[in-house]
């Protein structure tokens, strides 16, 4: 087997946030492996955690939060403990990020060209002059006009499209080995959306960065994801390929959240909705927090919290329901409809 | 960042052009004398003004024919002697001293008196205190442009001339000592119009002006070649501090040596490490409270005697002005001739005037307003205890207050209905301050509106009189109808001045509120 | 930049001071006070008293005075003060380069201050040194001018000599007096700038510029505070034009003869053509400020100018 190029870790991290209300135990005990060429999916609703392990990655926590235990690793390079001097060595140059909102990413007074080339400056150290010139280097290969007018032109100009394009040519400017994308199409429409997944996939393409791609979106991430981990409540409930997540999805969460994938729902029924909301991480009760939203909950899911199960060398998942000892369960019969539709439909079409 | 440089380039060259400082004022040389005034807004010129801060600068470059001693008696200062007057009263000689000179060297002569009354009497702009001398003949045609000279005024020669004036005017001396008779050089005056009074003033005085600031104030310095020997201090400056509290502030701080004392600060001074450099200065002047006899109920003679009863005067001298004025019933100040010494005001008694106003037809009571000036603190709490006293005694007063502007307006058209004002002679005749109050010409500007023809009479008559026993038996029989008879003031204190003074300034001196500090002099250590 | 938006905004600004020159020149004839017969005294007779007002021009109609006013105004020429019977113009002069230098120097106090106090504020929001700067802007804001001017007066002229307690001319004496004013200025803007900062600094462009590995101070003073700045700017300028019509209080307090203490004084002597001069004075300062402002907010923010909407596709 090939010896995978692994450019960053993320070992049983632990993330505190110490609010007024209390402190909110963010991430408890995330693991991630992020490999050149490869799309990891990090899937999750509001309040999961998942935003905070982007910004941790960067050293960009909020204030008041910190990292209680576990290990960030940098090229082998442990970074969890580094200071704001040392993580500006890797902010930019060899980690970048990609923001949600492109409608508010960027400056509103300075240029987009004066933006794109202060990006360069700091990554490459190079003059503002030859900046520039890279800077219209970068605008041609994200696919916007390379001219004085558009270096001169200001963000407001813009639509979210080209603005989230001019967003990524300010992440790509440094060639970054691990490139993180915090739900970069949820603010777009669904054409731009499809645009700018094509962009970023031809820039890993070219460039061959890890990529972290942050959604609530299962089937956009699937467009590009090569794996997929679910989040909730601050931890990985699944993680595998993205095949393996939509043909056999093992954890009661994933099975909800692909019932709620629109398209897979038959027409002139009502939506299906996952009942009750996410709980609040401040001083979370034991065990597996989904049991108290899910129908398929053991005794034991409110007791402990279920390790992982390997269910192939690339599928992982933390429930209950894999252990041997367990009832057996199966998904919902309109999941598994589903599943068998799609398993026909698009057999060899997931992202390879 | 380019932005950056230039916005601090021009901020850099915005504070260096303006903090350029202002004229470092350059040390004065000798001794020095520092006094803080207030600042008049206007110009060393007594033909405009009738300030006496002004005067206060104005006496020590500018001199008069004649002057006042401190017991307030006439002697002459540019004239020789005091004038020769005809038996009729209407025609008086006067001699100047030979061989005096302007600061600028040129003499003085009989051609700069009559200067004097040209100018004051000019058709182009009359002098504000013209009323006190127009009674020389020939001044109101002049004034009108109806004749080229004043035919009241004769040179003689260099040095004597003759003045005719229309009616007998027993204080027309004493007007001749005032500072808006003082004697400027014709020909420098009129070579230097537009600067007069600030950035020249020249006169025979033992001063001369050094610098004139409208805002910073006045400098003076010693004239070495006064013809009675110099003053003792070499340089005066007068600093224009508006601010009472900064003034004394600065006094504490070594930088003044003469202040003004407001007298609610008073107790606090007469407390503390400056106790000793208190002093005060009676002014020839009254306090007193005026009712207009135009308000249908203060034309009651009933509704007035109430009154007296209505306010304890007492009380208010003690709580209100600290005890530290005098409690008077005469209008007129101690030592005027013609103060008649039997004066006497009821005292406070409510009931009393309850029952008179029952008798008047107001058993009610009356309402009536006092206005006064806003600035004036010490009249509002004059007022405020007032205001209490009189609803006692059936007197229900309003007290409003007023900027300056508008409260002169009201007063000078006879409007104010209840009002207090302290008011002081100039000198020791009592003409002036009764023909102000109470002849029936003038008496609106006070907003008194007294008209009595045996008043009248007896003032006209005084005017003209010679200084006799006669003349103050006039004079106190007018006092007796004024104040007790008629109730047309209610006078309630004398009025006083007070400083504090360094003690290291020998001998100042202050005559009924003008700095004369030519006798003083300042003890080096 | 656009022409059409300067000229708008000029032409504006003209008729801003027109209708405010006007307005007052009618409603000072409605103020009760005869300025002659405060020049005058109380002995003059009726008689003079009219010939003055004839030759001062007092009785022609309204109209005609008005219509002489900006005649005269437009020559340039204000007339002569009622009191000191000199040009109206060099009195303003000599108030407005004291009251200049003093809005100058406070203003030198309020912008320092207020910016380096509210930027650190909101940086170490919630800390320590936040709630002790904003506790100083509090005290700023709530105390009495006067009392504070004669605090400062005490401790540093009296007992510790260090300024002069009065006066403008000696070196230094503009330090006490533009701490007073500035004092205000300086507190409200320290919170304006907190508020603006936190705003921004919560701002998704500011952690990307972050994340893109941007200093602190780049990040602080170009991106943070270059976004919070228009509201502050706008602040500012209003400051400045307030003190620029002078500060009546500090002015009286400590002996400066600026335009605050001149408006004031030929109120009360109702010296109309002093009067109506500084309020021609004042007007076209202050409008001139905002227009000043309005084009810096234009030069500072891209998307105030004409044409500031989406157009590239």
């Amino acid at each position: 087997m090939d010896k995978k190029d692994i450019i960053a870790k993320i070992d049983n991290l632990h993330i505190d946030i110490k609010t007024q209300a209390g402190i909110i135990q963010a991430v408890r005990g995330v693991s991630l492996d992020f490999e050149a060429h490869k799309t990891i999916g990090l899937i999750g609703e509001s309040g999961s955690g998942k935003s905070m392990m982007a910004r941790t990655l960067l050293g960009l926590l909020p204030a008041g939060g910190a990292i209680t235990s576990g290990h960030i690793y940098y090229n082998n390079t442990p970074i969890e403990t580094y200071t704001q001097r040392q993580w500006r060595n890797l902010r930019g140059k060899e980690i970048a990020m990609i923001f949600q909102d492109p409608m508010h990413a960027l400056n509103p007074l300075m240029t987009i060209g004066k933006q794109l080339s202060e990006a360069i400056v700091i990554s490459q150290k190079v003059s503002w002059k030859l900046a520039k010139i890279q800077a219209l280097d970068l605008l041609k290969k994200v696919g916007l006009e390379a001219t004085p007018e558009r270096y001169h032109s200001y963000p407001h100009q813009y639509s979210g499209g080209m603005r989230q394009r001019i967003a990524i040519a300010m992440a790509l400017s440094c060639k970054p080995k691990l490139l993180i994308c915090d739900e970069p199409t949820t603010a777009l429409d669904v054409s731009t959306q499809a645009q700018i997944i094509e962009l970023i996939i031809k820039l890993q393409k070219e460039y061959g960065m890890a990529i972290l791609f942050i959604s609530h979106d299962l089937s956009l991430v699937s467009q590009m994801a090569d794996e997929i981990a679910i989040v909730y409540a601050g931890r990985i409930v699944e993680h595998a390929t993205t095949k393996e997540i939509f043909l056999q999805p093992k954890h009661p969460y994933t099975w909800a959240l692909l019932s709620a994938i629109v398209h897979f729902q038959p027409k002139n029924e009502v939506l299906y909705t996952i009942e009750g909301s996410p709980p609040l991480l401040i001083n979370p009760p034991k065990g597996d927090l989904f049991s108290y939203r899910s129908e398929y909950a053991l005794d034991i899911d409110f007791q402990e919290n279920p390790p992982f199960f390997e269910v192939s060398p690339t599928h992982r998942v933390a429930s209950w329901l894999q252990d041997p000892r367990a009832p057996s369960v199966t998904m919902p019969k309109l999941l598994q409809k589903q599943i068998q539709i799609l398993r026909s439909q698009q057999e060899g079409n997931f992202h390879e | 960042m380019k932005k950056t440089i230039t916005i601090l380039a021009l901020l850099l060259t915005m504070m260096v052009t303006i903090s350029c400082p202002g004229n470092n004022k350059s040390t004065l040389q000798g001794k020095t004398l520092t006094v803080a005034l207030q600042n008049p807004k206007t110009v060393l010129d007594m033909h405009n003004t009738q300030f006496f801060i002004v005067m206060s600068m104005f006496d020590h470059v500018v001199q008069t024919l004649y002057e006042f001693d401190e017991d307030f008696n006439v002697i002459p200062l540019l004239a020789e002697d005091m004038p020769t007057i005809s038996s009729d009263g209407l025609l008086y000689t006067f001699k100047l001293k030979p061989g005096i000179t302007f600061h600028d060297g040129s003499p003085l002569t009989t051609e700069d008196v009559q200067f004097l009354f040209e100018r004051m009497f000019s058709p182009d702009g009359i002098g504000i205190s013209a009323a006190s001398y127009d009674m020389i003949l020939g001044a109101k045609e002049f004034t009108a442009g109806k004749s080229t000279e004043i035919t009241g005024f004769h040179a003689i020669d260099d040095y004597v001339f003759e003045i005719q004036l229309e009616y007998p005017f027993t204080p027309f001396v004493h007007n001749l000592a005032m500072s808006y008779a003082g004697i400027i050089p014709k020909q420098t005056f009129l070579a230097n119009q537009k600067d007069w009074g600030s950035k020249v003033l020249v006169g025979t005085g033992y001063y001369k002006l050094k610098s004139y600031h409208p805002t910073a104030g006045v400098i003076l310095e010693v004239d070495e070649n006064y013809r009675d020997g110099r003053a003792p201090i070499d340089n005066i400056q007068f600093k224009f501090i508006d601010d009472e509290s900064t003034a004394l502030l600065e006094y504490a701080a070594g930088n003044l040596d003469i202040v003004d004392l407001p007298f609610e600060q008073y107790q606090d001074y007469a407390n503390g490490k400056f106790a000793n450099d208190i002093h005060h200065w009676s002014r020839l002047g009254t306090n007193m409270i005026i009712a207009n006899f135009d308000d249908p109920a203060f034309s009651h003679p009933l509704v007035r005697q109430a009154f007296a009863y209505a306010i304890d005067r007492d009380a208010i001298v003690a709580q209100v002005y600290k005890g530290l004025l005098d409690r008077v019933d005469n209008f007129l100040p101690a030592g005027m001739p013609g103060r008649n010494p039997t004066i006497k005001l009821p005292s406070y008694d409510p009931a009393k005037s309850r029952e008179l106003l029952t008798q008047a037809g107001f058993p009610d009571g009356v309402k009536v307003e006092a206005i006064y000036r806003s600035t004036n603190h010490s009249d509002g709490q004059f007022w405020t205890m007032a205001q209490a006293q009189a609803k006692e005694a059936g007197f229900d007063i309003t007290v409003t207050a007023m900027d300056r502007a508008m409260q002169v307006e009201l007063m000078n058209s006879g409007k104010i209905p209840l009002m207090i004002t302290g008011w002081s002679a100039s000198y020791l005749d009592p003409d002036d301050l009764f023909y102000t109050f109470f002849h029936s010409n003038w008496s609106h500007l006070k907003s008194s509106n007294f008209r009595d023809a045996e008043v009248d009479a007896l003032l006209d008559a005084g005017q003209r009189a010679p200084i006799s026993r006669e003349r103050d038996a006039m004079y106190e029989r007018v006092e007796k109808i004024v104040v007790e008879r008629d109730l047309a003031v209610y006078p309630y204190s004398n009025t006083k001045e007070f400083n504090l003074i360094k003690p290291r300034v020998i001998n100042p001196f202050r005559l009924n509120g003008i700095y004369h500090l030519w006798t003083t002099d300042i003890q080096e250590n | 930049m656009n022409v059409h938006n300067i000229v708008a905004r000029l032409l504006w600004s003209l008729g801003v001071i027109f209708i405010v020159v006007s307005t007052t020149f009618f409603l000072l004839q409605i103020l009760p006070g005869d300025p002659v017969k405060l020049m005058m005294g109380d002995r003059v007779d009726p008689v003079t008293v009219e010939q003055v007002r004839e030759k001062m021009g007092l009785n022609k109609p309204i109209i005609q005075q008005y219509i002489d006013f900006w005649l005269k105004l437009l020559r340039m020429d204000f007339g002569d003060s009622y009191q000191l019977k000199l040009p109206v113009i060099d009195q303003i002069q000599s108030a407005s380069v004291v009251t200049l230098r003093l809005a100058f120097y406070s203003s030198l106090i309020a912008v320092i201050g207020g910016l380096l106090f509210g930027v650190t504020a909101a940086i170490f929001r919630g800390r320590w040194i936040d709630n002790l700067l904003m506790s100083i802007a509090v005290f700023g804001i709530s105390t009495p001018s006067f009392w504070f001017a004669l605090v400062l007066q005490l401790i540093f002229g009296l007992w510790l000599q260090w300024f002069p307690i009065s006066g403008y001319q000696a070196p230094g004496a503009f330090v006490l007096p533009a701490f007073t004013l500035g004092l205000r200025y300086m507190s409200s803007l320290a919170r304006l700038t907190r508020t603006s900062m936190l705003e921004v600094l919560s701002s998704e462009y500011l952690l990307a510029a972050k994340a893109k590995g941007v200093g602190s101070f780049r990040l602080i003073w170009l991106h943070a505070f270059g976004n919070a700045l228009l509201p502050i700017m706008t602040f500012i300028g209003s400051s400045l034009a307030d003190m620029m019509a002078g500060a009546i209080l500090i002015e009286h307090v400590f002996s400066l003869p600026g335009i605050g203490r001149l408006t004031f004084d030929s109120l009360m002597s109702r010296d109309l053509p002093l009067l109506q001069a500084t309020v021609v004075y004042l007007t076209v300062i202050s409008v001139g400020i905002y227009l000043i402002v309005d084009f810096l907010a234009l030069f500072i923010d891209p998307r105030l100018r004409i044409g500031g909407k989406r157009n590239v596709e």
